[in-house]
């Protein structure tokens, strides 16, 4: 495509060209699995040539890194009404594309992939007899990036002052981000 | 030889006499386990005195460690509560909010930081909408504390 020999994109047949744009976003935003059963005209090496060439694409669009003019030359072998349909699929899930990017940032820093707590009520202690104290156990549940080892997860308990200055804390960066400009 | 203890003059004589004393009997160990434990029960004063002086103690003695007890008592029990067993001490938390290169353009974090006495502190990325879910949880977490104290 624009020159030299035909790139794999171009061993994709015309007609099932918008529905393999589909089937590799689902890839990269949901994990759904492309199938070569429903592409057999394309020989299977170029197959998931052509996969990794799409989502190239799918990337560069979606991050502004590639102009339409230069998405058009890329598959000029396609006529212009395909390449359209493609450049529009493209287009309608960049939202997706874009948290489905984000994410995969997120996943190269050590991150929380979730959390649960739970309250209980501290009756008493080896040191205070009667302490009566409502005691918060928060669990952070962390991952590192995919070549470190696994992270441990964080277990922290802490009294109700304590989770009043953790909130006044989380709420601070809230307040921030609400102030930031919208993408 | 001058201590600041003693207020910058020489260690009294009969201190001095004393100390072997204390070395050998660990009545320092045994004074701090009276003032802890009486705390800890939350005893008044005059309980402590009195029981006490049925150990054995002299009446002196009992009434100088009991004057001591009433007037710290209060923040002893508070150590006492602050120090009592924790899953992962006492943390101090601190957050930023930073942008994280996605692409060529920059989307916001929180990088929300824990710190456990003086060792590292450990450094997570947080999305803002784990954000706003750890705010909401922790919102209602806050609310049962307060409701089953």
């Amino acid at each position: 495509m624009g020159g030299g020999g035909p790139t794999p994109l171009s061993f994709i047949s015309v007609q099932h060209t918008p529905k393999f744009v589909y089937h590799v976003i689902d890839n990269m935003c949901v994990g759904a699995s492309v199938s070569h059963e429903m592409y057999e005209d394309c020989p299977l090496d170029k197959f998931w040539l052509a996969v990794q060439q799409m989502k190239t694409i799918v990337r560069d669009i979606t991050l502004e890194k590639l102009t339409k003019e230069k998405f058009i030359d890329l598959l000029l072998p396609l006529d212009q009404e395909t390449t359209e349909k493609v450049y529009e699929a493209i287009n309608a899930r960049r939202g997706e594309i874009s948290d489905c990017l984000f994410r995969e940032a997120v996943e190269n820093t050590y991150h929380l992939k979730d959390f649960d707590w739970n309250v209980r009520l501290a009756v008493a202690s080896d040191k205070v007899l009667d302490l009566s104290e409502s005691l918060l156990t928060l669990h952070l549940h962390t991952s590192s990036p995919k070549n470190e080892k696994d992270a441990s997860d964080l277990c922290v308990e802490m009294t109700a002052a304590q989770v009043d200055t953790l909130l006044e804390e989380l709420k601070g960066a809230q307040d921030i981000l609400s102030q930031l400009p919208l993408d | 030889m001058r201590f600041r203890f003693c207020w910058d003059v020489d260690c009294p004589d009969w201190l001095l006499a004393e100390i072997a004393t204390l070395s050998k009997l660990a009545v320092v160990a045994a004074v701090r386990w009276v003032l802890e434990s009486a705390a800890g029960a939350v005893v008044a004063a005059a309980v402590l005195d009195s029981e006490l002086q049925q150990l054995g103690l002299p009446k002196e003695h009992a009434a100088a460690i009991t004057k001591v007890y009433g007037d710290h008592h209060q923040q002893l029990l508070q150590h006492l509560r602050h120090t009592s067993l924790k899953a992962g001490g006492d943390v101090n938390w601190s957050s930023r909010v930073m942008g994280l290169a996605v692409g060529g353009t920059q989307k916001p974090i929180v990088r929300l930081s824990l710190q456990n006495g003086p060792s590292t502190p450990t450094t997570l990325t947080v999305t803002p909408s784990q954000l706003h879910a750890l705010i909401q949880e922790l919102t209602e977490a806050r609310q049962m504390m307060e409701s089953i104290h």
